[in-house]
């Protein structure tokens, strides 16, 4: 009947509100897109070249809005510093922990950035038709230097493969420290399990590639460039492999929890097929993880077309980027809707224009695109982008293409040994 | 290859504004007795009283406060019903109106403590099901419990109409024989 039946009187409704859905989202999209770039940079996984710089500057702009959503619900922004300044090391300063790691992945993202732009920095910055607000950004950017020797390059490229590998760890480390942060709640018997930072992990993973396919086909038709379908075919099976182990661990936990059946189980179970039933059972599982494991899957193991490919690509991508916001739903607030007595459940229903709210949402969800776009302009987000302009620049001085074009040959045979 | 090494002094640059960052913007009082700013005790200390206690109401609500202090509800506040008095006095005067929970406001508030399903309470704890107890009293489902209930002496009627009934009894008993 009414709210007081099972509610106390400090747990009547949930803390984190959509603010801290998003914030793993992001924050996975970030992890994930990383992968694919350090895919081609540090294990040369030759099919991605096409996308590894555009995911490169992808992960960065929606690493620049990742603590957005715990800002605003924060609401305090500038106490976040404090935390920080003082960590309880002692006792559980676990929002603290994640300061920390996006910092450090944080700067390793941006040098990973200028080393790999340095070279076309400097092209860009010596080009006169470049307009100077652009030329004034490259000299900060490339930090005055103008050296563009073989020597140079090779020495850019080490550093980059360095800070990509390094790299790695630290994304999962950021990625499944989210994880950490849920699965170290005690109190939530939903989130309370040691295979939230892997789940996390491989559900980043599973978004962030989706993405890049998504972007990546968006952009190249939008544009009318050049698509280039051994890119699309290798990112959709990097896709179903993710998701082979994403779903299969999603699936694992629940059955570790059925199966174990702790007192707690009674409570989740209502949870799944009560409040839950419509985002997790039908929504995330049956529609936005069946559907394309299995299309995906059949992309993956017979022959198609590249039209084909194409349209079931970007299909399953689209499912699976939704895929995972329903997944942060479910478990953000599906643990939180879990009433401490465990005998019912809270509610939530997030409002248009309250402050941590839908609208809210959606700006904070659409400031990386925008990022994104203003950071296309000042990065070539495609490795054929900078070339083509250059040449295309430099019509009236033939020997300038020329020496150009050697020296992309060079580069371009190095980098493939 | 300088671009390398001034890139590995940005980084330092960095990790060095940030210890500088953190030597200036942390409080001088913090540590010095655990892990907190000390002159935090001195802030909260010097805060404003928001809550009075129930002898605080006493000046102008007498009636009130000894109806509680005599029924089963004598050992709450009255601010854990209303509201608190800094909302309601300031310097003797009333400058704001209290907090009176009306219908079925008045349920929630009662069920807040005597919710059957509320784990955790005392044993002997009074504690019903509104759909039970008014089941067992044969009444319908809109009731609220101020109708039957005094809020601030829970019992009195029901005491004086429990007293009166058995008095009644004994009366037509006493005739009866
Ligand atoms: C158990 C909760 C509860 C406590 C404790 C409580 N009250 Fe009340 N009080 C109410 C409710 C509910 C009403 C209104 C309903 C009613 O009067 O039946 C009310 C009404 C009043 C009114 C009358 C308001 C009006 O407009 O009629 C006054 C005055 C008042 N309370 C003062 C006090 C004071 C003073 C105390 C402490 C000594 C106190 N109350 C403690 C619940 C409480
Ligand atoms: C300085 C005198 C004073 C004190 C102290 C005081 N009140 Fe009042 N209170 C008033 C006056 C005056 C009214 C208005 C009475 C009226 O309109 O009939 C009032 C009204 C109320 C009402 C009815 C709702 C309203 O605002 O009209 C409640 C409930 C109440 N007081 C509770 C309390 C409680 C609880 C305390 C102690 C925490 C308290 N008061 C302390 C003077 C006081
Ligand atoms: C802040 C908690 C609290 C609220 C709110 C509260 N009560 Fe109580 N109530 C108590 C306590 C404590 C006792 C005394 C229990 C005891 O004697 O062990 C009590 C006793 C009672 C009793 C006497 C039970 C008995 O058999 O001795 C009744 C009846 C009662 N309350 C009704 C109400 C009603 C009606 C309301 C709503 C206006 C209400 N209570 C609101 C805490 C609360
Ligand atoms: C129709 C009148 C009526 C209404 C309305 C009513 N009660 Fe009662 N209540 C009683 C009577 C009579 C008793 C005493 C029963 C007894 O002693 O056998 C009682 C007893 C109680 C007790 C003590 C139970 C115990 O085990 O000792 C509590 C607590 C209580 N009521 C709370 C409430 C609350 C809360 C509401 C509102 C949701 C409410 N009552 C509404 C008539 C009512």
């Amino acid at each position: 009947m009414d709210i007081a039946e099972f509610l106390f009187p400090n747990d009547t409704h949930p803390h984190w509100t959509l603010m801290i859905v998003i914030y793993p989202y992001i924050t996975g999209l970030v992890a994930g897109a990383f992968i694919v770039s350090s895919t081609y940079h540090v294990f040369k996984v030759e099919a991605l070249k096409p996308v590894a710089r555009f995911s490169l500057i992808f992960a960065f702009a929606f690493f620049a809005f990742a603590t957005a959503p715990l800002l605003t619900h924060l609401g305090h922004p500038e106490r976040a510093l404090n935390m920080l300044f003082t960590p309880n090391f002692s006792g559980p300063s676990m929002m603290a922990g994640f300061g920390y790691i996006y910092l450090t992945y944080g700067l390793l993202l941006i040098f990973e950035i200028l080393f790999v732009y340095r070279i076309p920095m400097i092209e860009m910055l010596e080009n006169k038709n470049t307009p100077k607000w652009r030329v004034l950004i490259y000299k900060i950017l490339t930090l005055g230097s103008r050296d563009k020797s073989p020597d140079s390059y090779h020495m850019d490229h080490k550093v980059a493969v360095f800070l990509g590998g390094l790299g790695i760890p630290l994304a999962s480390m950021l990625h499944g420290y989210v994880g950490f942060i849920f699965g170290g709640v005690k109190a939530v018997s939903w989130w309370f399990t040691p295979l939230m930072p892997v789940i996390f992990l491989l559900s980043a993973s599973v978004s962030g590639i989706a993405g890049i396919i998504l972007l990546y086909v968006l952009i190249k038709k939008w544009t009318k460039t050049h698509l280039d379908m051994m890119t699309v075919r290798a990112l959709v099976k990097l896709l179903w492999t993710f998701l082979i182990f994403d779903f299969v661990l999603e699936m694992l936990e629940i059955g570790v929890h059925a199966y174990g059946g702790t007192e707690h189980w009674h409570h989740i179970h209502e949870l799944l097929s009560g409040p839950l039933f419509y985002t997790f059972w039908i929504g995330q599982v049956l529609i936005l993880t069946a559907i394309p494991f299995v299309v995906l899957g059949f992309l993956t193991l017979l022959k198609f077309s590249d039209r084909v490919v194409l349209t079931l690509g970007m299909i399953s991508s689209l499912m699976l980027v939704f895929q995972v916001l329903f997944m942060r739903w479910n478990v953000v607030v599906g643990g939180q809707i879990l009433a401490k007595s465990e005998r019912g459940f809270l509610e939530y229903h997030p409002l248009w224009f309250e402050k941590e709210g839908i609208l809210t949402t959606i700006i904070i969800l659409s400031a990386p695109f925008i990022f994104l776009w203003i950071l296309g302009k000042i990065f070539p987000l495609w490795n054929d982008d900078d070339n083509y302009e250059i040449k295309h620049q430099n019509d009236h001085f033939d020997n300038k293409i020329h020496i150009k074009h050697e020296k992309n040959d060079l580069i371009d045979t190095k980098s493939i040994n | 290859m300088r671009h390398i090494v001034k890139s590995l002094l940005i980084v330092l640059g960095i990790v060095a504004t940030i210890f500088l960052g953190r030597h200036f913007l942390t409080p001088d009082s913090w540590g010095k007795y655990g892990h907190y700013r000390a002159d935090y005790i001195d802030e909260e200390a010097n805060r404003s009283i928001n809550y009075g206690e129930n002898d605080s109401c006493l000046k102008c609500h007498s009636e009130v406060v000894d109806m509680l202090k005599h029924g089963e509800h004598k050992t709450l506040s009255c601010e854990v019903c209303h509201s608190p008095l800094s909302e309601h006095i300031a310097d003797g005067k009333k400058i704001g109106s209290m907090k009176v929970p009306t219908g079925n406001e008045i349920d929630k508030t009662c069920l807040n403590c005597h919710q059957k399903n509320v784990a955790g309470r005392p044993h002997k704890f009074p504690m019903i099901d509104k759909n039970e107890h008014y089941k067992m009293l044969e009444i319908r489902a809109d009731h609220n419990c101020n109708q039957c209930h005094t809020v601030h002496y829970p019992k009195e009627n029901i005491n004086k109409a429990k007293s009166l009934s058995r008095n009644l009894r004994e009366a037509v008993d006493n005739e009866a024989k």
